[in-house]
């Protein structure tokens, strides 16, 4: 398990993400599913440096390992801050009109389409994210 | 992420190259806001060396947009690939802004 704890300011995501994508390739991810990867992480840790923890930096721990003889490889993010379940944030609306899209709303969404499993849980007052990627991301029905 | 931009025909082109990410993501915003504050109204964003992107850039990309069209002009993107493809498709980017597969099809089509 490859493990590393930061505070969470924006200008760490670039050394947590490289640690997961360095995980990732050795297990011999493509690097376009590395991509995919990166991308839902950088989207959970953006969200816990802009709105996990209200007044203090707080500190985010990003674990990564593989299961299943290497087929997967999973993705923990670990904060101290406000409770908060990514899950239960519904889906942004995708409109085609320019003018009635909202800005925000889409970190979460990819969160959920880049990873094959989300799964959330509250441990001990610490929010635990953990992400599952395949190695040939898993045909989405949603 | 690196920005750089040259006119063709009434058009002006931005070439974004490298990764768009949290950190680098305002700076197409900015440039944009900045070339629209200068009079330019046809903009093309090419994606062509742009490895990476994310919620962040989507962001820039949609706000500079909107800013464009406010100004009375476009914003229209090419050369999408892999992952930067892919999240402009499940974002419903890709039916939303001017898509093209290359500059010589966008610059054909204003």
């Amino acid at each position: 398990m490859k493990r590393m704890k930061l505070p969470g300011v924006i200008d760490n995501l670039a050394l947590l993400i490289a640690m997961v994508s360095e995980c990732a390739r050795k297990e011999g991810f493509s690097q376009e599913r590395v991509s995919e990867l990166e991308v839902a992480v950088e989207e959970a840790l953006t969200n816990i440096c802009f709105h996990a923890y209200d007044e203090a930096i707080g500190e985010v721990e990003v674990r990564c390992f593989t299961a299943d003889e290497n087929d997967r490889l999973v993705v923990e993010i670990i904060d101290s801050g406000k409770v908060f379940n990514p899950l239960s944030v519904p889906e942004p609306i995708l409109t085609p009109h320019i003018e009635q899209r909202n800005v925000g709303g889409l970190g979460i969404f990819f969160i959920r389409k880049m990873s094959d499993q989300v799964e959330y849980s509250r441990f001990e007052n610490q929010n635990l994210l953990s992400l599952t990627f395949y190695k040939a991301q898993k045909n989405k029905t949603d | 992420m690196e920005i750089s931009v040259r006119k063709e025909k009434d058009t002006l082109i931005v070439s974004v190259i490298g990764r768009m990410d949290t950190i680098s993501a305002p700076d197409l915003q900015q440039k944009i806001e900045e070339f629209l504050d200068q009079g330019e109204r046809q903009i093309l964003i090419d994606f062509q060396k742009l490895d990476y992107i994310c919620s962040s850039g989507l962001r820039s990309t949609l706000i500079s947009a909107q800013k464009a069209r406010t100004a009375g002009g476009k914003l229209s993107c090419c050369t999408l690939r892999g992952v930067v493809r892919k999240v402009f498709d499940i974002s419903g980017f890709t039916a939303m802004l001017p898509i093209f597969d290359s500059v010589e099809d966008a610059l054909n089509t204003e």
